[in-house]
């Protein structure tokens, strides 16, 4: 009886695998065509505010060749596959160090906001949720709707700028950008506190933006369950709010919230960009950001390759979880 | 009975596309002139500039009016187009052979693993589009996930008998396309443009934001990213509540106004999707 | 009873599972974070400079930002030949003393300097740094008049011209920041040797961290400097919004601020700190494509600068902080002279008529041919208001113009192509005025390319070669006039820079500019007794 369902479970989990690896591939691929298909020389923008003379003839073709933007489109992508092979991002030809090494320094602090947002919205979003939809049909239950609806519509940026203005530039409570203070001594609990300032605005801006939207979500099934037989029951047994809410209403929602985990990390990565942007917060958005206003090939194509391979591998990894819990279950 | 809403919707439909293809012409191919620089820059709030004015002289409030045609048009043109390609892909992927059929929808789950906004990104930092070109990358982003909608409402219409009957009696597949399964399919195709167009403007204002489409194009993310560097200055609230409030409004409305048309739709289709 | 508990503890497996995963994301964020390199120890004798920007490239000659203040951090770094102290002039840095002759310039290099690893700085050194950025071009640099370069023994150096070329000393010597022969040679790539010793200079400081992420560089005195023990035993650079550098001028944790905006100096004043503003000598031009026939008639050019209201712009996009430029293209207009082209729509009808311009019934323009005008305009993103300006007083007028903005490739590209009208362009003025000659002839993506006046052609050739001083200042101001009638691009203005600094730095603006011609108040004759 085991049989079949572990040889389906396997099928699916190679079709997933398989799925993954296509969209990586179109992913690199995407992300080499689309650089190379420009207007505009990359030696351009790097010597065109020179104070004085811009290489000319000549030393413009010693240049590209030093920055490795030399050979055809299929030297320079065969070039790029097998560096990529090797864990070699390229060079950026604006800060003249590899891109790897531009990217490890700046990935953990992107990596501590989205990951701490992760958790944050979950938590609240299905808490929040849960509220709102126990509440449904009783009074207060439409401003709240009304709340999140209307919170729901402003996009993460200028959720980003409101908190910006607001809290650090209006109240002067936080800080206004960096990730922690410059060479500082703090150690410890100190320098963890530093970072936590730094971090509150910034994580504030990802979490409310995707808590509405599991909230929604959490909300909707919540008023599904509510009609169930089991629900009904647990009520008429006088089970305590607490854990009418945590056994009984949230194992049902979590099924919705799961189901959405991947489009949750998605949007986070991506808000996490704008986030970064409006706080200067030194991560890989600032990275991206300043990639694109220079023209930094190998850094824009790093950066976005990285931040696409990690969502795919979150995505594949979820799914397979989910899958291997469907067929066990 | 049955007849007399589908061809309330149908014309419901058809004066929607009508507006929509006004405002796409009028916005997007006859832009309006930058408003006048005539006032002292940076002055807050007052009776002759409700919003005050910003760097340039120019009235807050009028610049963020004067980005409203052009950005609906934006999002209704790369919507529409959005949702032809995955009706057409989905209606497509529902009549092939099964198994032709099954590789598609795989496709599309590719094509949806990729996160869009980065992919948008990444194609604006070297394109740096103009209105047009930002239509057709915002459509050719934003079609992958309706086609799941579309084609499961499209296998639910081609298993009705009426269109058994129609291929019985030897209806060819373009032909049950466009006469049996598309026009019950209008009202969500509805629904699903306005929420489009929503998620359009989102994506559009975002990427304006971090300076990836033309300036020259107004835009309430350009306003946006343009007040940005200037906010420790106490008139920078009147730059950023123009654009914001507009910005958001429009986001509002359109979520409610899709909200609403979801709602019709599901009716109009006889029940509730519940059981799904 | 018992399904409905079992899809519960599905349901709570998936739950787990779910906080799980998220809690390992959420550890190994937190732990990334800590495990972060160690910060080092603050110091009260820390001297704290606050930049908008804060990450201009390692401080090493081939890494660092193109941009001005990529340079001024690296010379922190590195030595060049000679540099410019207070007043301008040129005083001894490596070199100690020079003799120039007619065939080329002997150095005698200062005994006493050393690479921040021990090794002495040589004669040879010297040599191997000209004979490596021939090799590997330095973006500031022009060797192009050197035939060449040799030493003569360990302490003396002998370079050579090919012709006679008037900005060498500010140009090269003081410019070109001269590498250690025993690191950098063997370096086939400059660009990629970003290693820490690629950081080994002679200057007066060493890096001793370097915050690409943050923005922010920390340098450390260098004791055995040979020019004496510089005065600031650390010097921290780092990127800070401008309300947070504001708040820490006036609380005494910033000491210098590179950027403060205008309407901060009176408060500043106020509270006791020193508040420096200076000229950019960037002036804004907008260039004629001269080889459009619209533009090929000089009145039609001429008419143009009179419409555009300068005074507007600069109260409305520079908020007061920027001065007329001369026509002439070098200099800022002088306040007590006449400007020739001021805001005037009347001279603007009469020159059009002039040039066979009509208007229409709808108050438009049309050229002498016909056409209605309607004008192309790129710029840079940085210009996105004064070119949307420019536009509307030129439309205001009956000129229909159509604004496009690129980044910089974009940009360059667009010059290329010459299918532009108008353009916003902006490079230094400041430094030795063979800038200008680049500008009008050719040797920049943005330059005018403007050779139908043989006159003013020659006399900017000319005057490279010129070596008397007074010789050449009347070739250049013979070609400024020249410009400023022909017109190929119109200067308008150049911003203004405000600094401000506490009592424990002592900035000034060096005039003619940082190396070869940088507006920068980051002298590091500063920090030297």
């Amino acid at each position: 009886m085991s049989m079949p369902v572990a040889s389906a479970l396997t099928r699916r989990t190679i079709v997933r695998c398989i799925e993954t690896l296509l969209a990586l591939f179109v992913l690199i691929g995407l992300n080499f065509v689309a650089v190379r298909a420009l207007p505009g020389d990359p030696l351009g923008v790097l010597f065109a505010d020179a104070t004085l003379a811009a290489p000319t003839g000549e030393a413009r073709d010693q240049l590209r060749q030093m920055y490795g933007l030399d050979g055809g489109l299929m030297d320079q992508f065969v070039r790029y596959l097998g560096h990529l092979a090797e864990g070699d991002l390229g060079v950026s030809a604006v800060h003249g160090l590899p891109v790897l090494d531009l990217i490890l320094p700046v990935a953990p602090w992107t990596l501590l906001l989205v990951g701490t947002a992760t958790v944050l919205s979950v938590l609240l979003g299905t808490a929040g949720g849960i509220e709102v939809g126990l509440r449904h049909g009783r009074r207060g239950n439409a401003t709240l709707l009304a709340v999140l609806t209307v919170a729901d519509s402003i996009p993460p940026f200028v959720k980003a700028i409101v908190l910006l203005f607001v809290f650090a530039l209006g109240l002067n409570l936080l800080p206004a950008s960096g990730a922690m203070t410059q060479f500082s001594e703090a150690r410890g609990l100190a320098r963890l506190g530093d970072i936590a300032l730094h971090a509150v605005l910034p994580l504030s801006a990802l979490v409310l933006h995707e808590t509405t939207k599991i909230a929604y979500l959490t909300r909707a099934s919540t008023i599904t369950v509510l009609s169930r037989p089991f629900m009904t029951m647990a009520r008429a047994k006088g089970v305590s709010p607490l854990r009418l809410r945590s056994a009984y209403v949230a194992p049902s929602t979590l099924a919705t919230v799961v189901a959405r985990t991947a489009a949750l990390f998605s949007g986070l990565v991506s808000g996490v960009l704008f986030v970064e942007i409006v706080f200067a917060y030194p991560g890989l958005g600032m990275l991206v950001a300043e990639g694109i206003t220079s023209r930094d090939y190998a850094v824009v194509q790093g950066v976005l390759l990285i931040l696409g391979v990690t969502i795919l591998t979150v995505n594949l990894i979820a799914d397979l979880v989910i899958l291997r819990l469907a067929a066990r279950g | 009975m049955e007849t007399r809403s589908r061809g309330l919707a149908v014309a419901g439909a058809g004066v929607i596309i009508a507006a929509m293809i006004a405002g796409m012409v009028w916005g997007l191919a006859a832009p309006l002139p930058d408003v006048p620089m005539a006032a002292a820059p940076l002055l807050p709030p007052g009776p002759d500039h409700w919003l005050g004015t910003n760097q340039l002289g120019q009235d807050n409030l009028l610049r963020a009016l004067a980005a409203t045609p052009g950005t609906l048009a934006l999002g209704l043109a790369a919507s529409v187009i959005a949702l032809v390609l995955s009706t057409v892909y989905g209606v497509l992927s529902v009549t092939a052979p099964p198994v032709l059929g099954r590789v598609m929808m795989r496709a599309i789950d590719v094509l949806l693993a990729l996160p869009s906004l980065l992919v948008a990104m990444l194609v604006a930092s070297y394109v740096r589009p103009g209105p047009g070109v930002l239509v057709l990358l915002l459509a050719g982003l934003g079609w992958p996930p309706d086609v799941r909608v579309v084609a499961a409402l499209a296998r639910r219409e081609v298993a009705r008998d009426s269109t058994r009957f129609a291929r019985v009696f030897g209806g060819g597949p373009v032909y049950l396309m466009v006469h049996h399964v598309v026009p019950r399919m209008v009202p969500v195709l509805i629904a699903l443009a306005v929420q489009g167009t929503r998620q359009t403007i989102i994506h559009a204002s975002a990427l304006a934001f971090v300076g990836l489409t033309d300036p020259s194009f107004p835009t309430w993310g350009g306003m946006l990213a343009e007040a940005l560097p200037r906010l420790h200055e106490p008139t920078a609230i009147w730059q950023v509540a123009a654009p914001a409030l507009a910005l958001c409004g429009t986001i509002l409305a359109l979520g409610l106004a899709g909200t609403r048309l979801e709602s019709w739709a599901h009716r109009s289709l006889g029940g509730s999707d519940d059981r799904g | 009873m018992s399904t409905v508990s079992w899809e519960q503890k599905r349901n709570r497996k998936k739950l787990s599972i779910l906080f799980f995963f998220t809690a390992v994301l959420f550890l190994v964020s937190v732990a990334s974070v800590l495990t972060r390199p160690a910060a080092l120890a603050q110091d009260g004798a820390r001297v704290v400079i606050a930049d908008g920007r804060g990450n201009w490239g390692p401080p090493s000659p081939y890494l660092h930002d193109r941009r001005g203040p990529g340079y001024v951090l690296m010379t922190f770094v590195f030595d060049t030949l000679v540099w410019k102290d207070e007043t301008g002039t040129l005083i001894p840095a490596l070199a100690r003393s020079w003799r120039a002759d007619e065939t080329g310039i002997t150095f005698w290099l200062d005994p006493d300097a050393i690479w921040h690893d021990g090794e002495p700085v040589t004669a040879d050194d010297v040599v191997f740094t000209f004979d490596y950025v021939r090799q590997h071009p330095y973006q500031a640099v022009d060797l192009s008049a050197v035939e060449t370069v040799r030493a003569v023994n360990p302490t003396e150096v002998r370079v050579a011209f090919a012709r006679p070329f008037a900005p060498f000393m500010a140009n090269v010597a003081g410019t070109l920041p001269i590498l250690p022969a025993h690191i950098f040679g063997g370096i086939e790539n400059p660009v990629r040797f970003a290693d820490r010793l690629a950081m080994t200079g002679s200057g007066p400081y060493r890096l001793k961290a370097y915050d690409p992420v943050q923005g922010g560089y920390l340098f450390e005195a260098n004791a055995d400097y040979y020019r004496g023990r510089p005065t600031a035993p650390e010097i921290a650079f780092v990127k800070m919004g401008t309300a947070a550098a504001l708040a820490g001028l006036t609380s005494g944790t910033v000491d210098l601020m590179t950027k403060v905006p205008a309407t901060e100096r009176a408060d500043l004043r106020a509270a006791g700190l020193t508040v420096l503003s200076h000229q950019m000598n960037h002036p804004v031009r907008l260039q004629f494509n001269h080889r459009h026939p619209v533009l090929a008639d000089v009145r039609v050019r001429q008419a143009m600068a009179h419409l555009v209201d300068r005074p507007r712009l600069i109260e409305t996009v520079y908020l007061g902080e920027a001065d007329l430029w001369d026509p002439t293209g070098l200099a800022p207009l002088d306040a007590t002279a006449p400007d020739p082209y001021a805001h005037d729509p009347a001279k603007a009808e009469r020159l059009l008529h002039a040039a066979g311009w009509r208007r229409d019934d709808a108050g438009r323009w049309r050229t002498a041919d016909g056409d209605p005008a309607s004008l192309t305009l790129v710029a840079v993103r940085n210009f996105d208001l004064v070119s949307r300006m420019v536009a509307a007083h030129l439309d205001a007028a009956g000129i229909g113009v159509s604004v496009t903005l690129f980044d910089r490739g974009g940009f360059d590209a667009a010059l290329a192509r010459e299918t532009f009208d108008l353009a916003i362009v902006s490079f230094s003025a400041l430094g030795d005025p063979d800038v200008f000659r680049l500008g009008v002839l050719e040797g920049r993506p943005d330059s005018d390319r403007y050779t139908a006046n043989t006159e003013l052609t020659r006399l900017l050739t000319a005057q490279a070669s010129e070596m008397d001083a007074t010789t050449r200042a009347d070739m250049l101001a013979r070609a400024g006039d020249l410009y400023a009638a022909d017109l190929p691009s119109f200067s308008m203005l150049s911003a203004r820079r405000t600094v401000a600094a506490s009592d424990r730095v002592r900035p000034f603006f060096t005039p003619g500019g940082v190396g070869a011609g940088i507006p920068s108040t980051l002298n590091k004759q500063m920090f030297l007794p």
